[in-house]
């Protein structure tokens, strides 16, 4: 890694408070993948808290693929968020979207097919059916928006009808 | 397996029992030093580059000062538990799975330590008194070290064996993930030991459980324990979800059951990864190159991540078809999952622990 680079990582660190024990590690990465990684953080201007998020998932990413963090960074659907147009926020909002996907495939796949199944009951809209985030539990919230006493029964009795078919979100 | 050492510690109180004579005698050019109080040789070395890797290869023989029965230590309300009684006569293990609990629950006393006077323990089993139902007690070895590491240092287990097989309200299980079986083999358990494995496909065995014996020397060996008598069971824990998994699960299955009859296993436990953050964290610093601990792993409500939830029930239930279909009434059960978890793999309430934990006991 150049001078320059390091000093630029080290000048955003202090900037941004980021702990040392993050700025240590990242300079001790492989050169291409600290300098892909100032790259993309001064570009898009990630807060410390954004820039420590990524950091954890393209590091795991990295040990997982078995890849570089440079190699990762260069994905097309990562390149496009970083030289696409749109606000710095969104697109950093975007890119930590982007990069949580690749990190966990499933599980999104999952809450897709989940919720798709769910939208299939047809169930009106002063019913509103969530899962947890991340699915960390196999536990459906439901909400009713309800404007007086006989919408709110008809509400509970369509509800009840479905009861089976949402208590199986989970089927195994 | 013979797990190497680089030095034996021996309290004073110690040295002229039996194990430390059998210890000293198989030291085989190991270091021997003698200490008032060990202790302090249990506790980490800050100077050593990873201390905890560092205690597993420190043996240290002591004497326990707390009692040996306790509890699971992970038992909990939060979960469908199985009523199983632990005795701690020794800490740590010689492996070194990735994602072992061990690598947190003894990281500030990570010397494998083993109990010299772990004859007290019968005293207090002893104070078990049989149920009125005549319902019997599992009680394993195994939980906070491998049953059977060191077995042919120290010659424990054969020790227990003797002692269970004269006692028909405990069940003793000795858990491992050795081949370190002979010296069960010249010990009549009369039925009332149990030993089982910890199973896992060979891929996560490649990965993540070093030092181990492979799985198929695992399965080899229960079926020469069950030829000696005893009864078998296997954990298939913890399940790591990973894109191979079904398939993989699928063949571990398969080749065990060629080996060991089905209807003659006792019962199978299944439960997924779970790691606390600062396990995770200590795992990933230990063996950052281990895919296994990079899995889709969410943090849930009980302040572990595991295997986000509809993607780890999916692996119970194939699981569950797969065991099944060889030998639909094998008692199978969770570790450390929810009552709801539970009903919604076997579609009814669990057993409390007690009722559980008598019935793996008799199984």
């Amino acid at each position: 890694m150049t001078a320059e680079h390091e000093t630029r990582i080290s000048d955003w660190a202090a900037e941004h408070h980021l702990p040392d024990t993050y700025r240590d590690r990242w300079l001790e990465l492989a050169p291409e993948d600290a300098m892909a990684l100032i790259s993309v953080t001064e570009g898009l201007h990630l807060r410390t808290g954004q820039f420590v998020v990524a950091f954890e998932i393209l590091v795991e990413i990295a040990a997982r693929d078995r890849v570089s963090i440079a190699t990762i960074l260069e994905r097309r659907e990562l390149r496009r968020i970083v030289e696409g147009k749109g606000s710095g926020p969104g697109k950093a909002s975007a890119l930590l979207d982007a990069l949580r996907l690749i990190r966990f495939p499933r599980l999104q796949e999952m809450l897709d097919r989940l919720y798709a199944q769910i939208r299939a009951l047809g169930l009106p809209s002063g019913v509103l059916v969530s899962l947890p985030s991340d699915l960390a539990t196999d536990e459906l919230r439901i909400e009713i928006a309800a404007h007086g006493g006989l919408e709110l029964r008809n509400l509970l009795k369509l509800l009840a009808e479905n009861a089976d078919a949402l208590g199986g979100t989970y089927e195994v | 397996m013979k797990f190497e050492l680089d030095s034996i510690i021996i309290e004073e109180g110690c040295r002229t029992t039996a194990v430390a004579n059998r210890v000293i005698a198989g030291a085989d050019g190991i270091p021997v030093q003698f200490v008032d109080d060990a202790r302090a040789a249990a506790r980490l070395d800050p100077s050593a580059a990873d201390s905890f890797a560092a205690g597993k290869r420190r043996m240290i023989l002591m004497n326990r000062r707390s009692p040996f029965l306790m509890g699971c230590p992970a038992g909990s309300n939060e979960f469908a538990c199985c009523g199983y009684l632990v005795m701690v006569l020794a800490s740590n293990c010689p492996m070194d799975c990735s994602y072992c609990f061990l690598q947190e629950y003894v990281a500030d006393n990570p010397g494998f330590q083993l109990y010299a006077n772990y004859s007290d323990a019968f005293d207090e089993l002893d104070r078990l008194q049989p149920r009125a139902n005549g319902a019997k007690l599992r009680i394993g070895t195994g939980e906070l070290a491998d049953s059977l590491a060191f077995d042919s240092r120290t010659g424990i287990a054969a020790d227990f064996v003797d002692y269970f097989a004269r006692r028909d309200h405990l069940t003793l299980e000795l858990k491992t993930k050795t081949d370190e079986i002979e010296n069960l083999l010249h010990v009549d358990p009369r039925g009332h030991t149990l030993v089982s494995w910890t199973l896992s496909p060979d891929r996560v065995f490649r990965s993540s459980e070093h030092r181990t014996a492979s799985p198929q020397a695992r399965i080899a060996a229960a079926r020469r324990v069950l030829e000696a008598g005893y009864k078998v069971a296997f954990h298939l824990d913890p399940m790591i979800a990973y894109s191979e998994t079904d398939r993989d699960y699928a063949e571990l299955i398969e080749s065990l059951f060629s080996v060991v009859p089905p209807e003659a296993i006792s019962f199978i436990s299944m439960g997924g990864l779970r790691m606390t953050p600062s396990l995770r964290r200590r795992a990933r610093e230990r063996f950052p190159e281990d895919p296994m601990l990079l899995g889709e792993e969410v943090l849930t409500p009980d302040g572990r991540y595991r295997t986000f939830t509809p993607l780890r029930l999916k692996l119970y239930g194939k699981l569950r078809e797969l065991i099944a279909q060889a030998h639909p009434k094998m008692p199978i059960y969770l570790c450390m999952e929810s009552a709801s978890v539970h009903q919604r793999l076997f579609g009814s309430a669990p057993l409390s622990p007690a009722q559980l934990g008598a019935h793996l006991a008799g199984a």
